[in-house]
C-alpha cells in the first residue's frame, strides 16, 4: 500500500514502537502512580519519562507541565471549557477542525462570544490584522489552528502570539498538523496552550492527547475524578498535571511516544520536514501541470505550509477519486476533513477536497507512482 | 544512615523533585505512601538522609515544589 493519509495519523509507525508497545502491556501493565509494588513503579517511570521528554522537545517549563490527554480534541476542549465562561469572548480562525469550532459552538449556548478572523494565504500581516480587529474589551482568549489540516495553510503563530500578549489574552494553537513536523518550541514562541495529537507527527499511536501549558492560570476542570494523589480530599487537586489528569493513564501509547520522540530526534525534525516539504511539491508541481485538476493554494514552503495538499479532479466527486485510488492501494482523504468551516473559507464545501500528507517513511517513488495513478484517472 | 521522608502531592512533583535533589549530588528516592493522619491520603515521599533533609527541602522550595507539611 502506498500510503498518503498520514494527516490523520502517520504510518508505519518508527520501527522498535510495537515491541515498546507490548513490553508497556506485558512488563509494565500496573496502574501507574497508584500502586506501591516494583510494576507500579516502573508504570509509573515509563509515564515520568516521556513527559520528561515532551517538556524537553517542546521548550515546556517542568514536565507537570505536560498533561497527557485523550486525543488532542480532548486537549482543545480542556483549553476553551477551562478558560471561556458566560460573557467572554474568545478570536478563532476560518481555518479550523471541528474540534475547536463545534466546542465553540457549545460554549456559545452557554453565552460565550466568539469572532472568526479571516486567513490570509502567504500574508502574516494582513491575518495579524485580520485578528486583531476582532479584538473587544471582554476578549479573553485567541484560540487557532497553527496550519489547516485541508489546505495546509499556515497561521503566523509568532505574531498572533504577540498580538495577544500585548494586549493581555490568553493564546491556545492547536498543533495537530503541526506537531513533530513544523518547529514549535516555547522558548520562541508566546503561547499558553499547546494542544496536539500523539499519533500524527510525533509517530505514536492512537488514544494520545497533550496539552502543554505555558502559565499559571488554573483552568477549570472539565473532567474530575481519581489522580492517585491526596486521595483523601474529595476535590481536584489544584497542582497540575494531576488536576486535568483524572483516570488512568494510556501507558502503553505513552510508551509509544516516546518512541516517536526518539525517531523524530535522530532523523531530525528539520530533515524530516523538508524530506516530506519536497514530496509535497513534487506532488504539486505535477499536479498543477494536469489540466484536469484543480490546487487550491500556492506552492506550499515551510514558512507559509505544513507538508500537505488538496485537489480536485474535474468534477469527479473528492470521495470518488479517493475510492479508485484506494483501488490502486493508495490510501488518501477525501471530503470535508472535519473542517467545514475551512472548505467553505476555500470554497470546496460542496465538492470537499482530496488530500494527501507524507511522512517521514514515504517515497519519492511511492510518490511517483500515486501521481501517475492520478493521471490515469 | 537514618532517613527523611519530604511529603510531596504527586508523582510528578515528587520525580522532578527528586532529580532536581539528585542534580545537587544528594541521593533520594521516591516511595508511594498514606498519609498517617488521614488527612491527604495517598501522597509521595521523596527519602533522604536525614543529614541532607534540611537542603533537599530548600531545593524543592526554591523550585516552587509543594512541600506538604
Amino acid at each position: 500500500m502506498i500510503y498518503l493519509d498520514n494527516a490523520a495519523t502517520t504510518w508505519p509507525k518508527p520501527r522498535g514502537t510495537a515491541n515498546v508497545v507490548a513490553d508497556a502491556i506485558v512488563n509494565r501493565g500496573a496502574n501507574p502512580g497508584r500502586g506501591n509494588y516494583k510494576m507500579s513503579a516502573l508504570s509509573s517511570e515509563t509515564v515520568y519519562k516521556c513527559r520528561s521528554h515532551a517538556a524537553e522537545f517542546f521548550g515546556a517549563r517542568s514536565p507537570e507541565y505536560v498533561i497527557f490527554t485523550a486525543s488532542c480534541t480532548h486537549s482543545i476542549n480542556y483549553v476553551l471549557k477551562g478558560v471561556l465562561s458566560t460573557g467572554d469572548h474568545v478570536i478563532i480562525s476560518n481555518m479550523e477542525h471541528n474540534a475547536v469550532t463545534r466546542p465553540i459552538m457549545q460554549l456559545a449556548k452557554r453565552g460565550v462570544q466568539f469572532s472568526i478572523a479571516k486567513v490570509h494565504e502567504c500574508d502574516p500581516e494582513a491575518t495579524v490584522a485580520e485578528f486583531r480587529k476582532r479584538i473587544r474589551t471582554n476578549t479573553k482568549m485567541i484560540f487557532c489552528t497553527h496550519a489547516s489540516n485541508v489546505f495546509g495553510i499556515k497561521l503566523p503563530i509568532a505574531q498572533i502570539g504577540e498580538l495577544a500578549a500585548r494586549n493581555g489574552l490568553l493564546f491556545g494553537i492547536d498543533c495537530a498538523q503541526s506537531a513533530g513536523t513544523a518547529e514549535l518550541d516555547l522558548n520562541k514562541i508566546h503561547a499558553d496552550y499547546l494542544c496536539m495529537p500523539a499519533h500524527k507527527g510525533l509517530y505514536g499511536t492512537m488514544g494520545l492527547g497533550l496539552l502543554i501549558i505555558n502559565n499559571n492560570y488554573q483552568l477549570s476542570t472539565v473532567i474530575e475524578g481519581g489522580t492517585g494523589s491526596l486521595s483523601g480530599i474529595n476535590t481536584q487537586p489544584d497542582f497540575l498535571p494531576d488536576r486535568l489528569e483524572s483516570g488512568t493513564l494510556n501507558v502503553p501509547s505513552i510508551a509509544a511516544l516516546d518512541v516517536g520522540l526518539n525517531f523524530i530526534e535522530t532523523v531530525g525534525r528539520e530533515k524530516i520536514e523538508s524530506h516530506e516539504m519536497n514530496l509535497i511539491n513534487m506532488a504539486y508541481d505535477k499536479l498543477s501541470s494536469m489540466p484536469q485538476c484543480s490546487l487550491y493554494t500556492a506552492r506550499p514552503t515551510s514558512e507559509t505550509h505544513v507538508p500537505l495538499l488538496s485537489f480536485n479532479i474535474g468534477d469527479i466527486p473528492s470521495e470518488e477519486v479517493a475510492e479508485r485510488l484506494g483501488d490502486r492501494d493508495i490510501a488518501v482523504r477525501a471530503g470535508l476533513h472535519c473542517a467545514g468551516e475551512a472548505h467553505r473559507a476555500m470554497g470546496t464545501e460542496k465538492t470537499g477536497t482530496v488530500r494527501i500528507c507524507p511522512s517521514a517513511f514515504t517515497s519519492v517513488e511511492e510518490m511517483n507512482q500515486f501521481l501517475c495513478a492520478v493521471d490515469k484517472i | 544512615m537514618d532517613k527523611s521522608a519530604i511529603k510531596i502531592g504527586s508523582y510528578t512533583l515528587a520525580m522532578r523533585g527528586c532529580e532536581l535533589i539528585r542534580n545537587q549530588g544528594i541521593s533520594c528516592e521516591v516511595r508511594r505512601i498514606s498519609d498517617c493522619n488521614g488527612k491527604y491520603g495517598c501522597i509521595y515521599s521523596i527519602y533522604v538522609n536525614s543529614e541532607n533533609l534540611w537542603r533537599a527541602e530548600s531545593i524543592l522550595r526554591s523550585s516552587g515544589i509543594m512541600v506538604i507539611p
